[in-house]
């Protein structure tokens, strides 16, 4: 792909390189997140206790469509404990909408008022002494519905009018949004195509199951006029501000406080429900009040259900089966309401022709609004599903052209010395080396070997299936993916910053402030880790704080696998002037000129002169307490102090008509997935015989800590692909809401070993080269599982279409073949 | 959920009757009902209130009889609002026929629930709508003719194991197939 007109691509802000000698960078620390986290001394939601505190639960709709007709909350007022019930017309008198990307917005509320719109959604707030009173006093509620037509199905959805229409204000449709995306010349390459196949897909509805669900503990000084919430979220310095509108108070009345997220994957990106129901409690209240939600809670109304879509593909080959275009029609059930807009899609748009030279790409995109919990964010924010997409679609293109699937991907690669590449939707693939992953991956394998043993499985009747992914994983978002494909944006902010401060304290001992907070992965120890290399500091003596948002700077918070990227710009940054501050301090001590000083293992010295030299400590107390000893200059004002804030290090924005939607993901991972599974055609049942996982995540910071990542994305793949799915009934009433029917797989449904390898093709524009690495698990695991399970049953012809692969499901494909057939 | 069951009670259709005729035997054949109030020929009103495993449920059934042919046969439709726990809602054709010395009772029920109640029962619906309709008839018999009966064909599907864990459901058909006894012997009565 040429370069698109006009483009100048963007100098890189590098200051590190990847080809250093690093002590720390590339080395399996330990977890410094680990030890309080195992002793029980974490702080999490539920740990946090205020005296007079209160506690909330929710009576949530029954029903999927439905106007309110009557509340009746009297018995449950008189209950003895109670302190105040609110409706959604008591809580709209004192607090708004909740923050919505989409525009025009899909209103919401944090509680219905006179409508509800699909099963879960909070319809009154119960506060009391007590979790159980409050609990109690939901059942004591009388509320009178009105019941409307339910839109259950996303084709249905499209054509639904009048009273099935979910947010009349909006027009009488149920179509949120529909756009056609064409990159490059689309019509022309299929019209010259010398093939071209078909395919329909089916992504299923799943989420992320963070084992602690959403919470909050929010109080209101009524002195101050200012609320105080702590919250299990995560883009808190980011967005959190927003919530300041929706509960009516100036940004500076708002100061938001990080806890530990027990878990998170996305679906904690940005919460807004519960952090303004415990608010807008608080508040009528005049005391703090804790708002968990149960599991029910989380699973009906947590609005971060994932993509839940139908496709029609069309990929148009040449007579030289190089893959040429790429044609999708996809129906996208966004649920109720439609906070992040088509944002979903942007990001798939990243890296929606997959490692491969694709000219050309059109995208239909028709959003529509059923009476589901809304999408929200899971690990992969849509750009899973197109990995799926891509990777299906190469394999349909083997199968039906009876070509080797190795051999067909290494031919479309794109090259190595091809990058950095421009995708025909604007965005720029830094950095990579596909040929070299797959290798390593078919190598880790022993492909060949595996080959022999599946052909000779077959001659015992054993369906045994080689399942090949080679993966995308798009890290450090920009901003414009939020609003870049609506029709109008509403918002249009373009900064995803990251800070860090990093104060030596008297002692030369280092205490690092994180601007986002813990939801799992380890911002501590990647601080941790980068700070020691940077300082050469022993990480023994780093620890590290969590700001909340009165001292917020300005940072954005993990998500799009962009944290260790982002903090390791802000740390370098921080360092350097630290760095120089402690030459310059330790020059004047030796007498030494500055640029004869430098940094070594924890002491700042003479170059060439080993035995002049003073410690960090020494230093530091200089710093601090010796004022008069140094030169009466700024330089040498007291302390040892740095914060910084690094910006996105390659965005640029959209063209105006997004025939270019800029360079908004660049930073490019890639990883190749290679379950062996056996699929037993008597049962559907499918274990898995080995899996294979190469990463390409550029420098990697801590491979243990990478490979964790790449294990629990992994098995939530698994879950994808062979277990997990919301299902509502044509009421659309959720029949998954537990876990007894939400099927997340444990121990014995994950491939026993996960064997992982890295190839390290570092990034040209980032800090040491590191590129994110928090999404490839998931994103390649579900593409990979199906490929192999196809390539299982290949002499029966079963088609791996849809998702998840139950089963009952696959003795039914397999059932339909060997009826076909008979 | 759909479902086509029979019943046979051993005891005369007159027997029978006279049971269904008596508000008591119903009371304790219907499990949790506490009240019906009957607001016309073919309108009533009944409390269901049932605590089962860690959730309650209080249901306020609105009940209406259609197509009523006493005694042999009837239809009734009712929908219940279960508050917190979500919603039951339904029908129910009830035929009664003599057979031998008892009497066999065809229903065919049809109910939809909402909330918790379809959240956390709906895997189990099938077998246990059949398990826990079959216990009110079962009851019902037993009441009526001091043990046990036997049925001479149909064995009622008891699988404790499932009934266990699937209140829920319990309570929905439970209430349904209540309210079509009640409301039936209401207006066999009437």
């Amino acid at each position: 792909m040429t370069k698109p007109k006009n483009r100048r691509t963007p100098a890189s802000r590098q200051r590190e390189g990847a080809n250093q000698a690093f002590k720390w960078i590339g080395k399996s620390m330990k977890r410094v997140e680990d030890p309080k986290l195992l002793v029980g001394e974490g702080r999490y939601i539920d740990d946090i206790s205020m005296p007079n505190m209160l506690h909330a639960a929710v009576l949530r709709s029954p029903y999927a469509h439905a106007l309110i007709k009557s509340i009746d909350t009297d018995e449950a007022c008189a209950l003895e404990g109670v302190v105040a019930i609110m409706t959604g017309e008591d809580v709209a008198k004192s607090t708004g909408v909740l923050p919505t990307f989409s525009n025009p917005p899909v209103e919401q509320r944090c509680v219905a008022v006179d409508r509800v719109r699909h099963v879960g959604e909070p319809v009154v707030l119960v506060v009391a002494e007590s979790r159980y009173i409050a609990e109690d006093a939901l059942e004591l509620i009388h509320v009178e519905y009105e019941e409307l037509p339910v839109i259950n199905d996303l084709v249905e959805a499209v054509h639904a009018t009048g009273d099935a229409v979910l947010h009349p204000d909006r027009g009488n449709t149920n179509v949120a949004m529909h756009r056609c995306f064409t990159f490059g010349p689309v019509e022309e390459d299929f019209n010259n195509a010398d093939v071209i196949i078909k395919r329909n897909l089916r992504w299923p509805r799943s989420g992320a199951q963070p084992m602690e669900t959403c919470g909050a503990v929010a109080s209101y000084d009524r002195g101050m006029e200012k609320f105080t919430i702590h919250v299990n979220s995560s883009m808190y310095n980011y967005v959190g501000w927003l919530l300041a509108e929706t509960l009516g108070v100036p940004v500076n009345k708002l100061n938001i406080v990080p806890v530990l997220a027990g878990g998170s994957f996305g679906s904690k990106i940005f919460l807004h429900k519960v952090p303004v129901i415990a608010a807008t409690l608080a508040r009528e209240c005049g005391r703090p009040v804790k708002y968990i939600e149960d599991r029910i809670d989380n699973i009906t109304a947590c609005d971060a259900h994932g993509p839940d879509r139908i496709y029609e593909c069309e990929l148009a080959l040449d007579e030289n089966r190089k893959m040429i275009s790429l044609r999708c029609e996809v129906i996208d059930d966004y649920g109720a309401y439609f906070q992040f807009g088509l944002g979903t899609h942007a990001n798939a748009l990243s890296q929606i022709t997959g490692p491969y030279r694709i000219g050309s790409v059109e995208l239909d995109v028709t959003a529509v609004l059923t009476n589901k919990c809304q999408q929200g964010a899971y690990r992969g924010f849509g750009a899973e599903v197109s990995n799926y997409v891509m990777e299906r679609m190469v394999d349909a293109a083997c199968s039906e052209l009876n070509m080797d699937p190795v051999e067909f991907r290494l031919a479309n690669y794109i090259q190595p010395d091809e990058f950095p590449y421009y995708i025909p939707t604007g965005n720029l693939y830094d950095s990579g080396n596909y040929p070299a992953v797959l290798s390593k991956a078919m190598e880790l394998l022993d492909y060949k070997g595996w080959r022999r043993k599946q052909e000779e499985a077959r001659r015992e009747g054993r369906y045994i299936g080689i399942g090949l992914a080679a993966c995308q994983e798009r890290s450090v978002f920009s901003a414009t993916e939020f609003w870049m494909l609506n029709k109008d944006p509403g918002f249009t902010l373009t900064s995803s910053p990251e800070s860090v401060t990093v104060k030596l304290d008297q002692a030369g001992n280092a205490v690092i402030t994180l601007y986002s907070p813990f939801w799992g992965n380890s911002p501590e120890t990647m601080a941790t880790m980068i700070l020691a290399e940077q300082l050469t500091l022993d990480p023994k003596n780093i620890s590290v704080i969590y700001s909340d948002t009165d001292q917020g700077l300005p940072s954005t918070g993990p998500g799009g696998s962009r944290y260790t990227v982002m903090i390791a710009g802000a740390l370098v940054s921080a360092s350097a002037i630290l760095k120089i501050k402690l030459l310059k301090i330790a020059a004047h001590i030796l007498e030494a000129s500055p640029d004869d000083m430098e940094l070594r293992d924890g002491k700042v010295g003479v170059k060439g002169a080993p035995q002049r030299e003073k410690t960090i400590a020494e230093v530091a107390m200089q710093a601090y307490l010796f004022r008069l000893s140094l030169p009466d200059e700024p330089d040498f004002d007291s302390g040892l102090v740095a914060s910084s804030t690094y910006d996105h290090p390659l965005a640029t924005l959209p063209s105006e008509d997004r025939s270019d939607l800029g360079i908004f993901y660049p930073i490019m991972g890639h990883m190749c997935h290679m379950p062996v599974v056996e699929v037993d055609i008597e049962t559907g049942q499918v274990k898995f015989l080995d899996y294979v996982a190469v990463h390409d995540c550029g420098t990697v910071v801590n491979p243990m800590t990478l490979d964790g990542h790449i294990r629990g994305g992994t098995a939530q793949g698994v879950g994808t692909a062979l277990y997990e799915e919301y299902q509502y009934d044509n009421q659309s009433q959720i029949l998954t809401a537990s876990y007894a029917d939400y099927l997340i797989p444990t121990a014995n449904e994950v491939p026993p070993e996960i064997r992982i390898g890295h190839v390290e093709t570092p990034s040209p524009f980032t800090e040491f080269g590191i590129k994110g690495g928090g999404e490839g698990g998931r994103m390649a695991a579900a593409p990979a599982i199906a490929s192999a399970i196809e390539d299982a049953l290949r002499p029966l012809g079963v088609k791996a279409d849809f998702l998840p692969l139950t089963p009952a499901r696959l003795r039914g494909l397999i059932r339909e073949s060997q009826h076909s057939k008979e | 959920m759909e479902m086509t069951e029979k019943v046979y009670i051993a005891a005369s259709p007159e027997v029978v009757y006279d049971g269904l005729n008596n508000p008591e035997i119903l009371k304790q054949a219907v499990p949790g009902c506490e009240e019906f109030i009957k607001n016309s020929d073919t309108d009533m009103t009944m409390k269901i209130k049932s605590k089962v495993g860690p959730i309650k449920a209080n249901f306020n059934f609105k009940v209406t009889l259609s197509e009523l042919i006493p005694p042999s046969s009837y239809k009734i439709y009712g929908e219940g609002q279960g508050g917190a726990a979500g919603f039951a809602k339904g029908g129910a054709t009830v035929k009664l026929e003599p057979e031998g010395n008892g009497t066999m009772m065809y229903y065919t029920v049809s109910v939809d629930v909402g909330g918790k109640l379809a959240q956390l029962g709906s895997r189990l619906i099938d077998g246990t709508a059949k398990k826990m309709a079959g216990q009110f008839f079962s009851n019902f018999g037993e009441i009526i003719c001091g043990t046990p009966e036997s049925a001479p064909e149909e064995v009622l599907p008891l699988e404790m194991e499932k009934a266990r864990t699937s209140w829920t459901i319990w309570v929905g058909v439970a209430a349904i197939a209540g309210a079509a006894v009640v409301a039936f012997m209401m207006m066999s009565r009437a």
